[in-house]
């Protein structure tokens, strides 16, 4: 099938970090194509680099280094100068952050907030068409009596009120792409689903292409299309959602999906993925997982697996990959 | 009929938290000095430079704080004494903060070698000991009370560079300045609007304290001969002048009692402000 090229795309990005014990290497090389109106799913635990990726992208993290290609059509990101880069953070690709209960600046109401963050990108905005504008914003993500409420100041407002003014704030200049990292997560569950569905509503009324970034299988279900799990700064998986769900080839997204309730298996125990992941300043050699691993075999403590077509995805597993019994 | 509940129509009424006690003594010391300063023109008892009665003479009712070796009213001296330490103590505090706050504000907020070089500056005036820097670049520029002014403000501003470069560091690190970041808001923007006013505060304080650290400095600086100079009321200057006259203690006593005042209101002002603030000691 013929794709549109896509409008983000990162190559072999790698990040890390210095430390006294060495570079921590939170990103290992990761590859991921997002296409306009696409909803991509990271998934992983804390630490396996979702996050880092994308600050990384928008040239976010200053004392890390970051290699590999990050680009925005045309455009790369790693190494870029500033202003490029700004011409591109909340105009191109924008991001919403986890914790609407510090993402806002405590000293402005959000209607000046909104105003400014316009204003970053269109410079001759006027007041009145600023204060317009921001009314419509909040509107579209469903505030009632925005016209009242733009005068109101972040703690005025409840989580789940404050991460829909962080949304209207990262859509304010109609960017392509849209990050979103860990929306739901410092949220209550019914807020939760509303947010999810305000993004995707948004994403469909205005084209944008969802990074969705989280480490709950729940939310990613029902909203993305594509699901790249990560684990120890390394793809792991990618699948189309529903393949990952239905058959999950990697046994650390099987791993993952055991640890999900589930309404139709009632009287099953939940489980929990023994150990914990590895420290990124001292990785093990071979697969990341294996230490973890139930089917981890000899090789898999020496050799690294990279990504390889498998099943409707890509996996990298080497016993998997070799069609072992699972 | 069900009773209505009145929803509270402010949460807190009445006096803030920091004009209580002291601080309020403090503020009504600091209130009349400035109420002096700013009228003693147009009700003052005697004229302040002419001579007036007997010298010499003890406090009396009408030399309240008796006069001087030139036959000045004392008193009188004093009040108008106001005019100069008060100002002269506003010009230095502003013209610091000004200086200390776009110095400490770029140090922080941009850092690198721009944060190094600053900082180094600011290390190397805060290595002298205020008084002896004022004193060196009171002489060399030579002595009037304007020389001392930028003496001082030239010795004070790094105290307000390094406080706020401090609190900017601390403040550019919060999620909503790299949230700010990430959605592309103006860096100049992002300084002014969403780290300053919340790096802002311990400046506030500590420069209230330091009002009454400037009027002692004033002072000092008069007194050694440096500010200003006789005849001008000023207080230091007048001490100097009664420290020769030893046994005529009012000379020295009341311009004395005036600095003492000034002092201990701004420290109460600023110690209640300051734990009010909830800000930790200054450097």
């Amino acid at each position: 099938m013929a794709e549109a090229p896509p409008i983000l795309s990162l190559r072999d990005l790698r990040v890390s970090f210095p430390t006294p014990a060495g570079p921590a290497r939170a990103v290992r090389g990761i590859d991921l194509d997002v296409r306009a109106g696409e909803a991509v799913a990271v998934v992983g635990e804390s630490g396996s680099g979702k996050s880092v990726t994308m600050l990384a992208t928008l040239g976010l993290l200053p004392k890390a280094e970051v290699t590999g290609s990050a680009k925005y059509g045309t455009t790369e990101l790693v190494g870029a100068d500033v202003s490029t880069l700004r011409s591109v953070r909340g105009r191109r690709i924008s991001m919403v952050f986890q914790d609407p209960m510090t993402s806002l600046n405590p000293v402005l109401t959000i209607g000046k907030q909104l105003t400014l963050v316009m204003k970053a990108h269109q410079d001759h905005l006027g007041r009145k068409e600023a204060r317009a504008k921001a009314i419509e914003l909040l509107n579209q993500v469903a505030i009632p009596q925005a016209d009242r409420r733009i005068e109101a100041y972040p703690h005025e407002l409840s989580g789940g009120m404050r991460q829909r003014v962080m949304i209207a704030m990262a859509i304010a200049n109609e960017p392509e792409v849209l990050i979103a990292d860990e929306p739901t997560t410092a949220l209550d569950v019914t807020v939760q689903a509303q947010i999810m569905e305000l993004l995707s509503r948004l994403r469909e009324e205005h084209h944008l292409a969802l990074v969705l970034i989280t480490h709950d299988l729940g939310v990613v279900a029902g909203s993305a299309d594509r699901v790249a799990v990560m684990y120890a700064g390394r793809m792991v998986e990618r699948a189309a959602v529903m393949d990952v769900f239905d058959e999950p080839q990697h046994p650390y997204t099987r791993a993952l999906l055991e640890c999900l309730p589930r309404l139709d298996r009632r009287h099953e125990v939940v489980s929990a993925i023994p150990g914990t992941p590895p420290n990124p300043a001292d990785l093990p050699p071979g697969c990341p997982f294996a230490p973890r691993c139930p089917q981890a075999v000899d090789s898999c403590t020496t050799d690294e697996p990279s990504l390889v077509p498998f099943g409707h995805g890509e996996v990298a597993c080497a016993v998997v990959a070799a069609g072992a019994p699972a | 009929m069900s009773d209505v509940i009145a929803p509270p129509r402010r949460l807190r009424r009445g006096r803030p938290e920091w004009l209580r006690g002291p601080s309020l003594i403090g503020v009504g010391v600091i209130v009349m000095w400035v109420l002096i300063a700013l009228t003693v023109p147009l009700w003052s008892p005697y004229d302040p430079l002419a001579e007036v009665g007997a010298r010499l003479q003890g406090p009396s009712l009408s030399h309240l704080m008796g006069t001087d070796q030139l036959g000045r009213d004392v008193f009188t001296r004093t009040l108008w004494g106001a005019r100069t330490s008060l100002p002269v103590a506003f010009v230095v505090i502003v013209s610091s903060v000004l200086i200390g706050t776009v110095v400490g504000a770029v140090a922080g907020f941009f850092g690198r070698w721009v944060d190094a070089v600053l900082m180094r500056l600011v290390d190397i005036t805060m290595a002298f000991p205020p008084i002896l820097l004022a004193m060196a670049i009171t002489a060399s520029l030579g002595p009037g009370i304007r020389n001392a002014l930028i003496a001082m403000v030239l010795v004070w501003w790094p105290i307000y560079a390094r406080l706020l470069r401090a609190q900017v560091i601390a403040v550019k690190q919060r999620e909503y300045v790299e949230s700010a970041e990430a959605i592309g808001v103006k860096r100049f923007t992002i300084l002014r609007r969403y780290v300053l006013p919340m790096a802002y505060t311990p400046v506030l304080v500590n420069a209230t304290m330091d009002f009454g650290q400037v009027v002692l400095l004033t002072a000092s600086l008069s007194f050694i001969g440096l500010g200003a100079r006789p005849p001008s009321p000023e207080w230091g200057a007048m001490i100097t002048e009664g420290a020769t006259q030893f046994y005529s203690w009012w000379i020295a006593t009341a311009p004395g009692l005036a600095i003492l005042t000034v002092v201990l209101a701004f420290n109460y002002l600023g110690d209640a402000l300051r734990d009010s603030f909830d800000v930790k000691a200054g450097v």
